[in-house]
């Protein structure tokens, strides 16, 4: 259970549960792909390489408070 | 309004029943405006959502009144965690209660867990080990932007302020309340993104709760408390003029008179302050000159 909450409160999972969504959306704004790739590939990426900063380097920024 | 001169010849006891007498006159008094306030502004921030989604109001429209609500929110629970709207046992009480639990929902934190963190910063204000709010202070506005940034991250010394607080008081069950809080706001935003609505939801709720995070820190915990390095009643809280205005800076210019006396409504701490002001000048008050 413990696991579980860890989980659901971890930057990793809100990564990609909204982050990736709303950097798909933004970048949709203006283009659906780009030089052939969907831009979700890219959204995708950006907001997972955020979420692993986050998660194990505690700070979305790089740099802890 | 009382002389300076005639001040001088009061002995310290004439001073602070002097004191307590002209604060009295501003207590005991229902704040409705906050009321009004506190449950007005949730119901905006709430027609919002289907404002938005069904197409009837633009989506940045609405992002600048969800950033006024989220700013707003808070202070209508603040008077209700100092029991000003209702006290224990008064007819009121059903009504301070509900402003307090539901004025802060749009900044995702329960009236339970501020109440208990809060009265630990009124006992033990600018106190580094025991102040729950001593993180945000910073040496200028920049320093305090930059923190307030940092103590967002999720590993920063600040996330742990709070469960802190609550574990010295013994009140350790209320982070349950924050994690219900936190667990639907999260629920919220993950729905709205898979149903391609992350945009909205980021605009109407992360978002604006990020700015209103930082705008209230800065104008209720860095601003009135700044440097932070003096302790005591008459030391830990100042008076200061901000360049917004009384109102677009939440009414804390005057936030040294709502720490010497937190049952004085918000909307009566300026009346107060004016009367009380010679007084606070022979205590030797930081006054920032207003």
């Amino acid at each position: 259970m413990k696991v579980l909450v860890k989980l659901f409160f971890s930057p990793l999972l809100f990564a990609v549960l909204f982050l990736f969504p709303l950097f798909t959306e933004l970048a949709q704004l203006s283009t659906d792909a780009v030089s052939g790739i969907p831009v979700w590939q890219p959204a995708l990426a950006f907001a997972v390489g955020l979420g692993l900063l986050a998660q194990f380097r505690g700070s979305w920024i790089g740099v802890k408070g | 309004m009382i002389s300076a001169a005639d001040l001088s010849r009061l002995s310290d006891a004439e001073l602070d029943a002097l004191e307590r007498q002209i604060a009295a006159k501003y207590m005991k008094i229902v704040p409705w405006g906050a009321v009004a306030w506190g449950l007005t502004n949730l119901m905006v921030w709430l027609s919002l959502w289907p404002l938005v989604l069904f197409d009837a109001l633009p989506t940045w429209a609405a992002f600048l009144i969800a950033t006024l609500c989220v700013i707003l929110s808070y202070l209508p629970s603040h008077e209700a965690q100092h029991n000003i709207i209702g006290n224990r046992g008064s007819k009121l009480r059903w009504l301070n209660e509900l402003v307090g639990h539901l004025s802060t929902i749009p900044l995702v934190y329960p009236y339970r867990v501020l109440k208990a963190t809060h009265m630990e910063h009124h006992a033990h204000t600018n106190d580094p080990e025991l102040d729950p709010d001593y993180g945000v202070h910073a040496d200028s506005r920049l320093a305090f932007l930059v923190r307030s940034i940092l103590n967002r991250q999720p590993e920063s010394g600040r996330s742990g302020a709070y469960p802190a607080a609550l574990a010295r008081v013994g009140k350790e069950a209320l982070f349950i309340d924050a994690l219900v809080f936190q667990a639907i706001y999260l629920v919220v935003l993950f729905a709205m993104a898979l149903t391609e609505h992350a945009i909205e939801a980021a605009l109407l709720w992360w978002l604006p709760r990020h700015i209103a995070l930082t705008y209230i820190e800065y104008y209720l915990s860095w601003a009135p408390h700044h440097p932070g390095h003096d302790q005591g009643r008459y030391r830990d809280t100042r008076g200061f003029r901000s360049r917004l205005g009384n109102l677009f800076s939440l009414g804390m210019q005057f936030h040294i008179v709502h720490h010497l006396y937190p049952r004085i409504p918000l909307m009566k701490t300026p009346a107060a302050y004016w009367e009380l002001k010679p007084i606070l000048e022979r205590r030797g008050c930081d006054l920032g000159g207003l």
